[in-house]
C-alpha cells in the first residue's frame, strides 16, 4: 500500500468497461484514488463511484490533459504530498507503485518517469513501437529531455513538481508538454521500468499511430502561444 | 472619378467615420483597431488613386499593381488565420478552465469520506 500522502490521479473518457477492473487492481496497491470522469457518454462515473473512490466530472469532454490537470490539482487541495498519473485502461501495472514512487517518496526525484522500454511490453504491435521510438527521438531534439519512452502516462511526481507543472496542453500532447516542463523548470527526473500491457480493447480505443502528427502540431502551436 | 470610386470611398469614407466615433466602445484592442482604420485608409486612397499603387508596385520591385494587392490580401488571410485561432485556442483554455472549476467544485467523495472544503456553496 502506497503513503498516505499519495493520490492517484486517473483521466478516463468513456472508459465503463475496464476502469472497474483497472480500479479493482489499483485498490490494494493506493489509499487515494481521484478519477476524473472526462465528460464520457458511458457509465464511466459511475463505475468509480461503485469503486468507492473520488470522482470528479468534466460536463463536456476536454481531453486526456485537461483531465489530468483537473485531477492533479484536487488532489493538491486535498493535501497529496505525492502525485501518481495512471491510465484507465488497464495498461499499467500497479505493482509499478513502489518502485515508481521509491525514488520521489526518498527525495532524490522530483519526477519518476515510467518507460515500458527499459521495463517490459505485453502485446505492443510493432507499429506503435516505431511510433513510440520517433516520438523519443522528436524529444530529445525538441524537448531536449534524455528519455527513453516520451509517452508513458505512468509517472510520479513531487508535491512541488505537480505544482509547478502547469499542463495547458488540453489533448495527447500533454505528455511532450510535461517533459518539457520538466526541462523548464529544471526538475529532477528518473526513469523507471515499467509494464505497459496492450490489449485488442486498448489498442482499439487507445491513440492512433497518425494521431501523433496531431501531436506535434498541437505541441508545437503550443509552444508558439503561451 | 468613377460611380464605382465614388461609391467605394463613400462606403470606406462611412466605414472609418463609424470606427472613429465608436473608438471607445470597440473590444479590439489599440493595435488593431488602429489596424482597421489604416486599412480603410489605405483601401480608399488606392480606388481613389490607382496609380498610387503602381509607384508602390514599383518602388517594391514587383513591377504589377495586381500583384501588390494579390501579395498583401494573401498576407492579410494568413495573419487573419493565425488570429482567428490563437483566438480559439484561448477561448478553449477558458472553457477547460471553467470546465475544471466545476468538476472540483462537485466532486464526489468516496463513501464515508466527507466532502471535500472547496464544495459547492
Amino acid at each position: 500500500m502506497t503513503p498516505p500522502g499519495v493520490w492517484v490521479v486517473i483521466a478516463a473518457y468513456n472508459e465503463s468497461a475496464r476502469l472497474g477492473g483497472t480500479l479493482a487492481e489499483l485498490a490494494p496497491h493506493a489509499r487515494n484514488v481521484v478519477v476524473v470522469d472526462d465528460g464520457s457518454r458511458d457509465d464511466t462515473a459511475a463505475v468509480a463511484r461503485a469503486a468507492g473512490v473520488w470522482v470528479l466530472r468534466h460536463p463536456i469532454n476536454r481531453g486526456q490533459g485537461a483531465a489530468l490537470q483537473t485531477g492533479i490539482r484536487f488532489a493538491l487541495q486535498q493535501g497529496a504530498e505525492f502525485v501518481v498519473t495512471f491510465d484507465a485502461d488497464g495498461q499499467h501495472d500497479p505493482a509499478d507503485l513502489p518502485a515508481l514512487l521509491a525514488p520521489v517518496v526518498a527525495g532524490t526525484a522530483d519526477a519518476a518517469l515510467g518507460s515500458r522500454f527499459l521495463g517490459r511490453t505485453v502485446g505492443m504491435p510493432t507499429s506503435r513501437r516505431l511510433v513510440l521510438k520517433a516520438a523519443v527521438l522528436f524529444t530529445r531534439v525538441v524537448s531536449q529531455v534524455r528519455v527513453t519512452d516520451a509517452h508513458n502516462g505512468f509517472r510520479a511526481l513531487s508535491r512541488a513538481a505537480a505544482d509547478a507543472i502547469g499542463i495547458r496542453q488540453d489533448r495527447m500532447a500533454h505528455a511532450s508538454e510535461i517533459l518539457d516542463e520538466v526541462r523548464r523548470l529544471n526538475l529532477r527526473y528518473v526513469e523507471v521500468p515499467v509494464t505497459i500491457r496492450y490489449t485488442a480493447a486498448t489498442l482499439a480505443k487507445g491513440q492512433s499511430s497518425w494521431n501523433s502528427i496531431r501531436i506535434v502540431w498541437q505541441l508545437l502551436v503550443g509552444r508558439v502561444m503561451k | 472619378m468613377t460611380l464605382f470610386q465614388i461609391a467605394a470611398v463613400t462606403v470606406l469614407a462611412a466605414l472609418l467615420l463609424r470606427d472613429v466615433w465608436r473608438w471607445g466602445r470597440s473590444p479590439l484592442t489599440h493595435g488593431l483597431r488602429l489596424l482597421r482604420l489604416a486599412a480603410w485608409a489605405a483601401a480608399a486612397v488606392t480606388i481613389a488613386e490607382p496609380g498610387l499603387l503602381q509607384v508602390v508596385a514599383n518602388l517594391l520591385g514587383i513591377g504589377r499593381a495586381a500583384d501588390v494587392v494579390l501579395y498583401l490580401t494573401a498576407l492579410g488571410g494568413l495573419w487573419v488565420a493565425f488570429y482567428l485561432y490563437t483566438r480559439c485556442l484561448r477561448l478553449e483554455r477558458e472553457i477547460t478552465a471553467l470546465t475544471r472549476h466545476l468538476a472540483i467544485r462537485d466532486a464526489t467523495p468516496p463513501a464515508g469520506v466527507p466532502e471535500p472544503s472547496s464544495g459547492r456553496k
